[in-house]
């Protein structure tokens, strides 16, 4: 067993993120003073290294004894995916001010837990790792994060940007979205491609995350104190 | 093998490439948020410099108002009872003893009904709409020298003109208050004033030959002087004008006043 190969590598390198991620997040950050909507990230953290976990225990060979059920790491990701969304929902809707985008974004709150749960009742995919769904999700994403330049631009111009965590989460989320959504597609239309085109891509996957979480590490170092309005 | 390695460079181009995006990306937005970020300054500085011009307009136009109500009262009321005293003592002065001391009470009065006159006109604004800025300098000028403790000299430089009266009655104030500092808290016994009509601006200098101050004492002492010469920036300010406030102390003191007057629209009759 090889345990050095790219996309562990990769995985040990967010495995490592993600660990000093939760570190910055919960002894780095006054939460008294910083605002709300950051709190969600060291959860989102745990989750993912929970996530990670699982995906990286059947590469090695106590792993698969370990975690007996089979494919538990795509089950786990379905979850993942839609409590990420959630999240990411949630954080969206308390940073953006318009109100229409805000209802845009409760409204996809609703319709995408439905459309997760058609793909995986009706198409019997829960033990599939969850690319669409990731695509969809990625799609739903996109233009509510785009609407926050937009609106940084709109409004009248007194943050300071490099000191502004939503500024950094957000990038890393349209920046991770834009990355995997391609790839994704790549992934799903050319399943029979040679196993080492999937491996590269999900390597560059790993690589997109490993970089959104560097974005969440710092807007955690950049969190800044509660304005009353 | 070879495969594997030329689909590792792919990946890092690739990755390389994806990375440049994102930081320009990140880059252009900065740039762009800081460019944004500078205009909405200047902007705001822009609106703070019309709003404080809008409040230093609504006060001096106050204090011209108020300037106005003590000059008639001073004409209508006390210059008419002064008048009335020196009548009075006109009609005694046939028949009592104390000539001399009549006679002295009245040159008095008749000094004082002259100074109140003099005080009023220069402090009523419609002087400088009948008289216009230079004739009422030469005025304020001449009332000062009079009392012959001081001397003030004014030179024109350049082609007068006539500006709108607001402009003229501030420019008018400014050397007002000029003249007051150097007298009252300057000690100066010679003042020079220039007037440089030049095609787009008026240039100002005010020279007086007094205690001077240094920049310690402008800052803690002399309130009145400070508050005098706050009122010159003030008024500049209104005037859309740079003022330049120079002392050394035991030589004097220099005041600068460079007001535009481009497009200068306002006639004189």
């Amino acid at each position: 067993m090889n345990y050095f190969t790219p996309l562990l590598i990769g995985n040990y390198i967010m495995l490592f993120i993600n660990l000093s991620g939760l570190y910055i997040g919960l002894f780095k950050v006054n939460w008294k003073e910083a605002n709300s909507n950051l709190k969600i990230f060291p959860f989102y953290i745990s989750l993912s290294l929970l996530q990670l976990t699982l995906a990286m225990a059947p590469l090695f060979p106590t792993g698969i004894q370990i975690f007996k059920i089979n494919s538990l790491e795509d089950y786990s990701a379905n979850v993942f995916v839609i409590i990420e969304f959630i999240l990411f929902c949630y954080f969206l809707k308390t940073t953006i001010y318009s109100q229409k985008i805000r209802f845009y974004i409760s409204f996809t709150l609703i319709l995408f837990p439905l459309f997760c749960f058609y793909y995986w009742i009706y198409l019997k995919s829960f033990s599939k790792f969850p690319a669409i769904i990731t695509v969809a999700e990625g799609f739903i994403l996109i233009p509510s994060c785009l609407y926050y330049f937009i609106e940084l631009f709109l409004r009248p111009p007194t943050l300071e940007l490099t000191k502004e965590s939503t500024f950094w989460i957000i990038t890393g989320i349209l920046a991770y979205f834009i990355t995997i959504i391609p790839i994704y597609i790549i992934d799903e239309y050319k399943a029979n491609s040679p196993e080492t085109l999937n491996g590269n891509l999900l390597l560059i996957n790993t690589l997109a995350y490993c970089l959104f979480v560097v974005f969440i590490n710092k807007a955690f170092l950049c969190w800044k104190k509660k304005v009353k309005l | 093998m070879l495969e594997e390695k030329s689909e590792i460079v792919i990946l890092i181009i690739g990755a390389t490439i994806l990375m440049l995006i994102l930081f320009s990306f990140i880059i252009t937005i900065l740039f762009m948020y800081q460019k944004k970020q500078i205009a909405f300054q200047n902007n705001i500085e822009l609106m703070k410099f019309e709003h404080d011009k809008n409040i230093m307009q609504a006060k001096l136009e106050i204090q011209e108002h108020t300037l106005d109500i003590v000059s008639r009262e001073i004409h209508d009321n006390i210059g008419l009872s002064l008048t009335l005293a020196k009548l009075n003592l006109n009609t005694l002065q046939q028949n009592n003893n104390d000539y001399e001391k009549i006679n002295s009470s009245i040159e008095l009065i008749g000094e004082a009904i002259k100074d109140l006159s003099d005080i009023s006109k220069s402090l009523n604004p419609e002087i400088i709409n009948i008289n216009g800025l230079l004739r009422v300098l030469e005025m304020e000028v001449s009332r000062i020298n009079k009392t012959g403790i001081y001397k003030i000299l004014m030179e024109i430089t350049g082609e007068p003109r006539f500006l709108c009266s607001s402009k003229e009655l501030i420019i008018y104030r400014i050397v007002q208050e000029a003249l007051q500092n150097s007298i009252k808290h300057s000690k100066a016994k010679n003042v020079q004033i220039s007037l440089n009509y030049k095609i787009n601006e008026l240039e100002l200098t005010l020279c007086d030959d007094g205690i001077g101050f240094t920049e310690n004492e402008f800052t803690s002492n002399h309130k009145q002087t400070r508050a005098g010469l706050n009122n010159i920036r003030y008024r500049a300010k209104v005037l859309e004008g740079k003022c330049q406030i120079q002392s050394v102390k035991n030589k004097g003191t220099v005041i600068f006043l460079s007001v535009p007057v481009k497009n200068e629209l306002c006639l004189k009759q």
